[in-house]
């Protein structure tokens, strides 16, 4: 039944629309946040096989998992992050227990979109602190400092508050600061 | 203002120095004039930034939203086995659960005490001369 309340094309509308098994509104839903999902998986997880298998993923958890999303309560847009990020963490844990570095591909990222940093050993420098920064610090960065979120959608996602936010971004931002000011020295 | 305080600031606020707080900028401008360690606190956070909006590059995903739907099409199926299955088992297993209880229930008390069994045939016989009219004399 349609909601008078909600205009057709939001997201709040077509998730209603989900939860009642409507598959052409599962659709829009796809389109309308496939771009940004992937782009945030890949920022996280660097790896462009990873970020394609986590965002299907993603969105075949949204479908079974529609009953659970409630509006008012959180975005879709946050609740679908907060999947994707569940998702990433969970691939991070597989290749950590097969012995292959889960940062690797960021670092194979890092590499392929930093050549304005002419010094090598810069470049070095930041994959290094890149591979360092824990996971959350990684997800705060990414979402505040390169998607231009807000710092309380992000903080949504991370399951945390403002302050919290800020805390990690600060801490991984004095990590790569530090550990290029050691390069230079 | 010292090099500790200019990091916090520098933590908070980020590289460009217009967004500080008005009353911190003026003295963060003569900690620069003077300190080297601030100086190349700046640089490296200026260079933190470049890396950052650098790595908001982010390779095309080919056909992904069709790959999506394909998945999803592969899988309705066992999604649709799997809410069923989430609809029914929790009444089926509690349905059950109730079966068994009421077999072994039964199972163990197939054979009555003696005594119970002997008092109900007394009952039994009793109510049944009383029904007939044939009641014994106690007098």
């Amino acid at each position: 039944m349609d909601s008078p309340t909600l205009k057709a094309d939001t997201d709040e509308y077509l998730m209603q629309q989900v939860q009642q098994r409507d598959e052409s509104a599962f659709s829009l839903l796809v389109q309308r946040h496939t771009q940004s999902i992937h782009a945030f998986i890949y920022r996280l997880c660097g790896n462009q096989s990873d970020a394609e298998d986590i965002a299907q993923e993603t969105f075949l958890r949204l479908w079974q998992r529609a009953a659970q999303w409630t509006p008012n309560t959180v975005q879709l847009s946050t609740w679908l992050h907060q999947i994707a990020r569940n998702l990433c963490i969970d691939q991070f844990r597989r290749e950590r227990s097969t012995k292959r570095s889960s940062v690797q591909e960021t670092v194979d990222l890092v590499d392929s979109t930093i050549d304005s940093i002419e010094d090598a050993a810069q470049r070095r420098a930041i994959r290094d602190a890149i591979r360092t920064l824990p996971e959350r610090q990684r997800t705060a960065i990414v979402l505040c400092q390169v998607q231009g979120w807000t710092q309380q959608d992000a903080a949504k996602v991370l399951d945390t508050t403002v302050d919290g936010v800020q805390a990690l971004i600060g801490r991984a931002r004095r990590t790569l600061r530090g550990l290029l000011m050691k390069n230079n020295e | 203002m010292n090099e500790q305080n200019f990091e916090d600031l520098l933590d908070r606020h980020g590289s460009d120095l217009s967004l500080w707080p008005e009353n911190v900028r003026e003295e963060a401008h003569e900690l620069l004039a003077q300190s080297p360690a601030a100086r190349s606190m700046l640089n490296a956070e200026l260079i933190v930034d470049n890396v950052l909006s650098d790595a908001m590059v982010v390779p095309n995903a080919d056909r992904l939203e069709q790959k999506i739907m394909a998945r999803f099409a592969a899988q309705k199926r066992r999604f649709a086995f799997d809410q069923w299955r989430a609809f029914f088992w929790k009444p089926a297993f509690a349905a059950t659960c109730s079966l068994a209880f009421g077999f072994y229930l039964g199972a163990a008390n197939q054979e009555l005490p003696v005594d119970l069994a002997e008092d109900l045939t007394y009952v039994t016989f009793y109510d049944h001369e009383e029904w007939s009219g044939d009641v014994p004399d106690e007098s």
